[in-house]
């Protein structure tokens, strides 16, 4: 009986800590996310926008500036999925980045199955008002 | 005087093993510490994040360094106090700044808040447990005006 109960609380164990752990990290990716994204924006071309009214980007600056403020933040070791321009369902251009993380578990390792880590995806945009 | 009924008597029907019960007890109480514990890392986790945030957005719309600083550092405690945290367990760094106060410079700030080891609702929380940390950068506003210099982003 105590195996099967220590089993439980090993479970019931890895849920608190490791969905916990794997949330904090999923938020603080999110927040990456959106910082990067607003940064982003300043690879705006503001000469095109100002002359024809087209919003332009410098693609590889966005990428650099995406790629420096993952670097400086609290997940250096989030890749970086995608940076462009899409358009919302309004129209409207935005600018999207989506970022990915693998999170070490901490519990799950020590229970039946091959799960030691999870992948955390998150994307965040920001509208480009014109 | 009525004597004591027959099944009252002897051993008979004591529950075997209740000398156990205070172990289980105690694994109770020491689970419930750890989820109380767990949570409340998380919770101070969700609040320095807010923070920090909260700190780089107001820094980067400052019109000098110096009440940029000052702006962050009210918006960062504000927000840990929007959050019910206690601001002596909270340190907030000061700002760095790379490239200086310009338009596209980067501004990093960080929050630092010490868990307590314990938490008694109505009392308090008591002995450290960890410093959970979080770290917000973000570019001061390539397109915003008051900075000399163009933006080199």
């Amino acid at each position: 009986m105590f195996p099967a109960a220590m089993l439980i609380v090993l479970v019931l164990g890895g849920m608190a800590i490791d969905v916990g752990l794997s949330q904090v990290r999923a938020r603080e990716l999110q927040s990456v996310a959106a910082s990067s994204a607003n940064d982003a924006l300043a690879s705006l071309d503001v000469v095109a926008l100002r002359n024809t009214g087209d919003i332009r980007f410098d693609q590889a600056r966005a990428q650099f500036i995406v790629a420096e403020s993952v670097a400086a933040g609290p997940l250096p070791s989030a890749t970086i999925d995608f940076v462009g321009v899409q358009l919302d369902s309004l129209g409207r251009a935005e600018f999207v980045v989506t970022l990915s993380l693998d999170v070490d578990l901490v519990i799950a390792p020590a229970l039946p199955g091959n799960l030691e880590t999870t992948r955390i995806t998150r994307t965040q945009s920001v509208t480009i008002l014109g | 005087m009525k004597a004591p009924l027959r099944r009252c008597r002897g051993d008979s029907g004591q529950i075997g093993g209740i000398e156990v019960l205070p172990f289980g007890f105690l694994i109770f109480v020491a689970g419930t510490l750890l989820l109380a514990n767990v949570w409340g890392v998380i919770d101070a986790k969700l609040a320095t994040t807010s923070a920090a945030r909260e700190g780089a957005r107001a820094f980067v719309e400052g019109d000098d360094v110096y009440s940029a600083a000052a702006e962050a550092e009210f918006r960062a405690h504000e927000s840990l106090a929007a959050y019910g945290r206690n601001d002596e367990r909270a340190t907030i760094s000061a700002p760095t700044l790379p490239r200086g106060f310009t338009r596209c410079g980067r501004v990093t700030i960080t929050v630092t808040y010490d868990v307590p080891a314990l938490f008694v609702p109505f009392i308090g929380g008591f002995g450290d447990l960890a410093p959970v940390e979080s770290t917000y950068t973000e570019l001061i506003d390539p397109f915003r005006d008051g900075l000399p210099g163009p933006a080199v982003c």
